[in-house]
């Protein structure tokens, strides 16, 4: 199965795989639209002093949310996502089943069901989960949300954070 | 047949899924006590208060036995398995197995010394659907309830008691509560997050009598001399391996049942998984029950591949865990209260409330607590169950911005460049 791998010596911390990746899953498909309509600025996961975005939430500054993200140490960043992993740990932590395969072998979450245990975010071993506030399922549960991970871009032959690296920092490939 | 699994939870669910990976024709038959589809115990304070709707519940889609061409015996007990002649027995009905799986689960353990305990209706344990069910039916008639023990499955069935509008107690025989996941500090900040979610908590104390009169539950007594008014009482003190049918059996158990690297018992062609085994824990090295969802899941999925042929190891479980109560979370790993002859680094952050703490031995991480900032949590599970030697970088744990590029480029390699 092919997967997003990333070539941590060729990036340049531009973050424009986030960007590309908040674009891609946005109503609008136009990064203006993505982040001045649908959402109140932006969200890296990596950065320092993270606003908890249930918070952000509550503030009435909904954030689309990156699934891809880079990590930053002095000068060398490396951007990684989810390594839609065989018998992943998520989808053997989920609390109710909300995780699954899709035919073509990737991890993906059905929407409607997870309830923002966090039991997938505490089990995968790559910090590839992250919480999406933006949807609920249990609207009694203070600051809920659902899981959050790149789904490979269904709708595309290669994933949006891909394409749009302009130093070849993020490959898509079959590997062994 | 082929298969013979008993139990429908968590750990079947998986074997069932790696059998069909692996051998997508041999006919499997999965038999449980319960009625109906396989749905999450973890899911039943949500069901109990019903923020949650009854959909959440279940494990997997409604086909799913059918797809998988398995064959489900549903409300049926099995009482007895005789290794040496291979069969099961389910009342009279005898059957005989080729390859048999026990995942049986957990039971709750109900200590003894309470008086009164057995004399009235409004008593629960709180670990299957049909006690979430019965509580349902009887939670109108009640307005405030105790429940002994402060554990996972005490707070959890306290906070869904809470949301459906009762007036709870919990009473826990420790100074603190969730005494397995979480130390003093961990445990101080939840207790207030449960306080604002109007759950009341009493520590260093149990219940010593159940009070009331014809069946109705009045009060209870504590060991302190304390009387709680209540009209229903859940004891959930802990849960232990579900293993007594298989008393006489010839399958080798110590608390839990034995089980190797394969999730093989003694006897050849059976197998455990789940919360009723006891397997290999990681960083001890003993074998010990864990009863949560990652492990059975597990344990699970490598009994089935190795039952369908496939060689498959199981590398051994560590303790996790990520709790909700309220808007906090909180995730811990391995061992958190074990500080004997280690390095223990510690943040609280007061201003966001937020706490961290890393338990070092040896140079390597061997518990976790994070509060309120779970971000990213994971790599520290990768850290643990790899042994990784932290020593040369332990200062980059604690950033709380702690990220891929704060580890070591040889881990960032092994973990990024090729396929899991
Ligand atoms: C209230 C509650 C909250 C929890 N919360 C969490 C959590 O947040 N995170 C976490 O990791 N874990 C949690 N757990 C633990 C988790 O639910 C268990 O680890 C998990 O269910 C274990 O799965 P299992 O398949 O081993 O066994 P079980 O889920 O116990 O299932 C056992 C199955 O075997 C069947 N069975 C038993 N005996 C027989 C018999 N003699 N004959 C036929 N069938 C039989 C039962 O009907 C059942 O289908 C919680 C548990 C409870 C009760
Ligand atoms: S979320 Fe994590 S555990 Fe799940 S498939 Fe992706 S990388 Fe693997
Ligand atoms: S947060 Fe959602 S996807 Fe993750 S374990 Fe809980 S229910 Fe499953």
């Amino acid at each position: 199965m092919k997967r997003v791998y990333p070539k941590e010596e060729n990036c340049m911390n531009c973050r424009l795989c986030e960007v590309a990746c908040i674009v891609e899953h946005s109503d609008s498909k136009d990064p203006l639209g993505a982040y001045f309509v649908e959402g109140m600025g932006f969200n890296s996961a990596a950065g320092e002093g993270i606003i908890d975005p249930a918070d952000a939430l509550e503030a009435g500054k909904p954030r689309p949310l990156n699934r891809i993200s880079v990590s930053l140490r002095g000068y060398s960043s490396i951007s990684t996502n989810c390594r839609h992993c065989s018998d992943a740990s998520c989808v053997l932590a989920c609390k109710n089943g909300s995780l699954y395969y899709d035919d073509a072998g990737r991890v993906r979450l059905r929407e409607d069901k997870c309830v923002g245990c966090w039991m997938c975010l505490m089990a995968c071993e790559f910090g590839a989960i992250t919480r999406n506030p933006a949807a609920k399922n249990v609207p009694k549960v203070r600051k809920n949300g659902i899981n959050h991970h790149c789904d490979l871009c269904p709708e595309r032959s290669s994933p949006a954070c891909v394409m749009v690296c302009p130093t070849g920092a993020l490959v898509y490939e079959e590997r062994l | 047949m082929k298969y013979t699994i008993i139990g429908n939870s968590f750990a079947s669910v998986f074997a069932v899924e790696s059998i069909r990976k692996t051998d997508s024709k041999g006919e499997i038959r999965l038999i449980s006590e319960e009625e109906g589809p396989a749905y999450s115990p973890a899911m039943l304070h949500e069901y109990l208060s019903g923020v949650a709707s009854k959909g959440l519940l279940y494990l997997r889609p409604s086909d799913f036995y059918e797809k998988n061409g398995v064959e489900a015996i549903l409300g049926s007990r099995v009482d007895k398995v005789d290794a040496a002649a291979r069969t099961l027995s389910m009342g009279r009905k005898k059957l005989e197995f080729k390859k048999l799986l026990i995942a049986a689960g957990m039971t709750p353990f109900v200590p003894p010394g309470i008086k009164g305990l057995s004399g009235f209706d409004n008593v629960f344990t709180f670990t299957r659907k049909t006690s979430a069910d019965s509580m349902l039916r009887k939670i109108k008639g009640v307005d405030s309830a105790v429940v002994l023990g402060g554990g996972l499955i005490g707070l959890q069935c306290a906070e869904g008691l809470a949301h459906a509008g009762i007036k709870v107690t919990v009473v826990e025989l420790a100074d603190n509560i969730l005494p397995l996941a979480l130390d003093d500090d961990a445990a101080g900040m939840v207790l207030e997050e449960l306080r604002q979610e109007g759950v009341n908590v009493i520590t260093g104390n149990t219940i010593v009598q159940i009070n009331g009169r014809k069946g109705k539950i009045e009060s209870v007594t504590l060991r302190s001399g304390e009387k709680i008014k209540c009209g229903m009482v859940v004891v959930a003190v802990g849960v232990r391996p579900n293993v007594d049918f298989l008393k006489d059996s010839g399958i080798k158990i110590d608390r839990g049942i034995l089980v190797d690297e394969r999730m093989r018992t003694n006897i050849k062609d059976i197998y455990a998984a789940g919360d009723c085994a006891q397997g290999l824990e990681i960083l001890s090295g003993k074998k010990m029950p864990i009863p949560i969802i990652p492990i059975a899941t597990k344990q699970g999925s490598v009994a089935g591949y190795n039952m369908a042929g496939k060689n498959e190891i199981y590398p051994g479980g560590l303790s996790l865990n990520a709790l909700q109560f309220g808007g906090l979370q909180v995730v811990s790993y391995g061992f958190v209260r074990d500080e004997e002859k280690a390095e223990v680094l510690k943040d609280r952050d007061h201003q966001g409330n937020r706490y961290k703490k890393i338990i070092l031995k040896d140079g390597r991480i061997s518990g976790v607590i994070l509060l309120r900032h779970i971000e990213r949590a994971g790599l520290f599970r990768y850290l643990i169950e790899n042994k990784t030697v932290v020593e040369g970088f332990k200062e980059n744990l604690m950033l709380w911005n702690f990220g891929v590029a704060h580890l070591p480029k040889d881990v960032r390699d092994a973990m990024f460049t090729r396929p899991v």
